[in-house]
């Protein structure tokens, strides 16, 4: 008599990306991992638990999405690791569910056949069946048991179906695969693969109508049409671009109104002094900076969420893939970069999409350069002063357009450079990009994702802006002189002494010390660069920003070097302008570039780079303007 | 006497601050991965 059969301890999902592993891994374990309808959403090993139909604990891995076993890539190492048991940490798996998508049986089950050729007991998911009808795919579960010799369930993991079929075969002895009849043959193991798939799928996945299109085939048509396609292309961009400026800026309001509120309330319960002046200035004012991207973030991310679960991310990649690789990119870093032109940290936290090591980096690197909002207040300031009065507000634009222009070129060259001296990844990374048919959103997964992005940002960059806005305020506050306005105080600290150093490095870019310290202030972010010159020019701020910055305006315009020269003229502007494309002045940027990098090193290195090269380049225009006569 | 106190309590808000940041750059991450999220759990 057999023994009572024990539960396997820890099951492994193992699938090509995109199959449905964490759907069914969420299913089975209740937890909220992320799912999108876009390759390579898993990139690293989740585990949970579940129970078997008898109530006994198993322990569910979902492994990262992979193609083959050959371990071609990070994500493929890591499953053979996790399949073979050299997964640190964790024992060989006492059952492989093969998750497989219905409507691609014949690529998914490549996968399927190299679980099997290791012996492992093994059930496979049917994942997708409902696609798999959609598109006319007759299936046979039971035949293709008969013929892979171990359980087969079908199932649709996001509506829950298939699971408690999919428990059931939990609870029976799994036997050792027997052996894989089509690895032993004399032909090539790929070769031999193929083979048995196409017998195997022209007995139990048969397409009755081969030559039908569907849906999403007929979708794609238009999508990835060569004209009509980029036009939708763009036009999702234009509204994804757009909703993030202008829907933002009402939650960014609040933001904005809440802190000056507690701000009030502060002031009204402390009297004036330096805790007041720490906790108004320095911490509201710091941790307020950062948390009014907020809504900029969330927007991005539920956009993200949106356009990944429907599968249009995928279609994007695809028609981007060509531009980008003319900066050694592929069309999975289309997406960050884009997005930095709102925001730079959320950029960078979207470029886990990017499955290259390398190719993530070098777009971690260059997001920087795509003109964020934060820069738009320097901009508005300085551009008018470039013209006069009379001349028309689009050239204002075409400066505009310009400088996002040369940032932008400047972060795709930068990239092509540094793409080719970085060299190709250690295992190749191809950009393999499966094309999912289009799919109904799921809000639930998309809310989780965003509010997953949002904390991050919130508790990780919120923790470090917090920690640095203290050390500024103490470097522009102590120490200190009870004679004089803001401006001489700020002139007597730590940060105007330094500014007062460092004339002599700024002035051949056409800045005296003042510019200096207030381009030194706005390094923690580009925004206090308004504030801190209207400061050092003696211009009040009142609560209209627009009459602040004319008033600021016609002060600069009347600033003078002490031999009587004009300090503010177009030549110093555009060097101004050329600094303000180029330096990275943007504390919570550098510090979410060392946690997605994973090395302060890096963010250290993008920082000295950055700011060396905006100095470079500020140099050289002021320098070279002059030699001209400008 | 009041702004004295605040004084003392804006500093030592820094100089804990400055603390912090220390400790934390001084205890950098040695472990978490091989830097390239793949969940191997090792340095490459």
């Amino acid at each position: 008599m057999s023994s009572v059969p024990e539960a396997p301890a820890m099951i492994a999902l193992v699938g090509n990306p995109n199959s449905g592993k964490t759907t069914l891994f969420n299913a089975l374990t209740g937890s909220n991992q992320r799912v999108g309808n876009y390759s390579g959403v898993t990139v690293s090993v989740k585990s949970g638990e579940t129970f078997t139909p008898h109530g006994k604990k198993v322990r569910v891995l979902d492994l990262p999405g992979c193609y083959s076993l050959r371990a071609d890539s990070p994500d493929e190492q890591v499953a053979i690791d996790a399949l073979t048991g050299m997964l640190p940490g964790e024992p060989k798996p006492d059952l492989v569910v093969c998750v497989v998508d219905s409507s691609n049986l014949e690529r998914h089950l490549q996968l399927a056949l190299q679980v099997l050729e290791q012996g492992l007991p093994c059930v496979l998911a049917l994942n997708m069946v409902d696609v798999a009808e959609k598109s006319g795919l007759r299936l046979d579960p039971i035949k293709l048991s008969e013929e892979l010799g171990i359980p087969v369930i079908p199932m649709q993991a996001n509506a829950g179906k298939g699971i408690i079929e999919l428990k059931q075969t939990l609870r029976f002895p799994l036997p050792f695969h027997p052996s894989a009849p089509w690895a032993h043959g004399p032909e090539d193991p790929g070769v031999a693969r193929r083979s048995f798939i196409e017998q195997l799928c022209a007995l139990a996945a048969r397409r009755p109508d081969a030559h039908q299109q569907t849906i999403s085939d007929r979708i794609d048509r238009v999508l990835l049409h060569p004209f009509f396609g980029w036009v939708f292309f763009l036009v999702v961009l234009f509204a994804v671009f757009w909703s993030i400026f202008s829907f933002a800026s009402i939650p960014m309001g609040w933001i904005e109104n809440a802190q000056g509120m507690l701000g009030e309330w502060l002031i009204s319960k402390i009297p004036e002094g330096d805790l007041q002046s720490l906790l108004v200035d320095g911490i509201l004012g710091g941790v307020g900076g950062v948390l009014v991207f907020l809504p900029q973030i969330v927007l991005l991310f539920l956009f993200i969420g949106i356009l990944e679960s429907s599968g249009y991310m995928a279609r994007a990649a695809y028609l981007m893939d060509g531009v980008m690789a003319k900066a050694g990119l592929s069309g999975k870093a289309f997406l960050p970069l884009f997005s930095s032109y709102a925001c730079a940290i959320p950029g960078v936290m979207a470029t886990r999409t990017i499955h290259s090591p390398k190719e993530r980096l070098v777009t971690i690197f260059v997001a920087p350069w795509m003109s964020c909002s934060a820069r738009l207040p320097v901009y508005f300031l300085i551009i008018p002063l470039l013209l006069h009065e009379s001349e028309g507000t689009w050239k204002q634009a075409a400066i505009l357009f310009a400088i996002y222009a040369l940032g932008t070129l400047t972060a795709f060259v930068t990239a092509r450079i540094l793409r080719g001296r970085l060299g190709e990844d250690a295992k190749p990374s191809h950009f393999l990009l499966e094309l999912p048919p289009y799919r109904n959103l799921q809000w639930g997964y998309i809310f989780r994702h965003v509010f997953d992005r949002a904390w991050a940002f919130v508790s990780q960059a919120g923790t470090i802006i917090l920690g640095l806005s203290i050390l500024l305020w103490a470097l522009s506050t102590y120490p200190k002189t009870s004679e004089g306005d803001a401006a001489d105080k700020l002139a007597h600290s730590a940060m105007g002494r330094i500014g007062a150093v460092i004339e002599p490095v700024v002035q051949p870019l056409g800045f005296d010390g003042k510019m200096g310290t207030a381009i030194l202030t706005s390094f923690a972010a580009r925004e206090v660069f308004n504030s801190s010159i209207a400061i050092l020019f003696r211009v009040e701020e009142t609560d209209d920003e627009v009459q602040t910055r004319t008033a600021l305006r016609d002060r600069l315009a009347e600033a003078k070097w002490p031999d009587g020269r004009p300090l503010f003229t177009p030549l110093s502007m555009i060097s101004l302008l050329v600094f303000y494309i180029y330096a990275l002045q943007c504390l919570p940027t550098t510090a979410v570039v060392a946690r997605e990098a994973n090395s302060w090193k890096w963010a250290g290195g993008q920082f000295v780079f950055m700011t060396g090269f905006a100095y470079l380049a500020s140099l050289a225009v002021f320098q070279i303007g002059k030699l001209l006569g400008y | 006497m009041d702004i004295q106190w605040q004084t003392w309590a804006a500093v030592g808000i820094v100089v804990i601050t400055a603390i912090i940041f220390v400790i934390r750059i001084s205890k950098s991450k040695k472990t978490g991965g091989c830097g390239h999220d793949c969940g191997c759990g090792k340095k490459k």
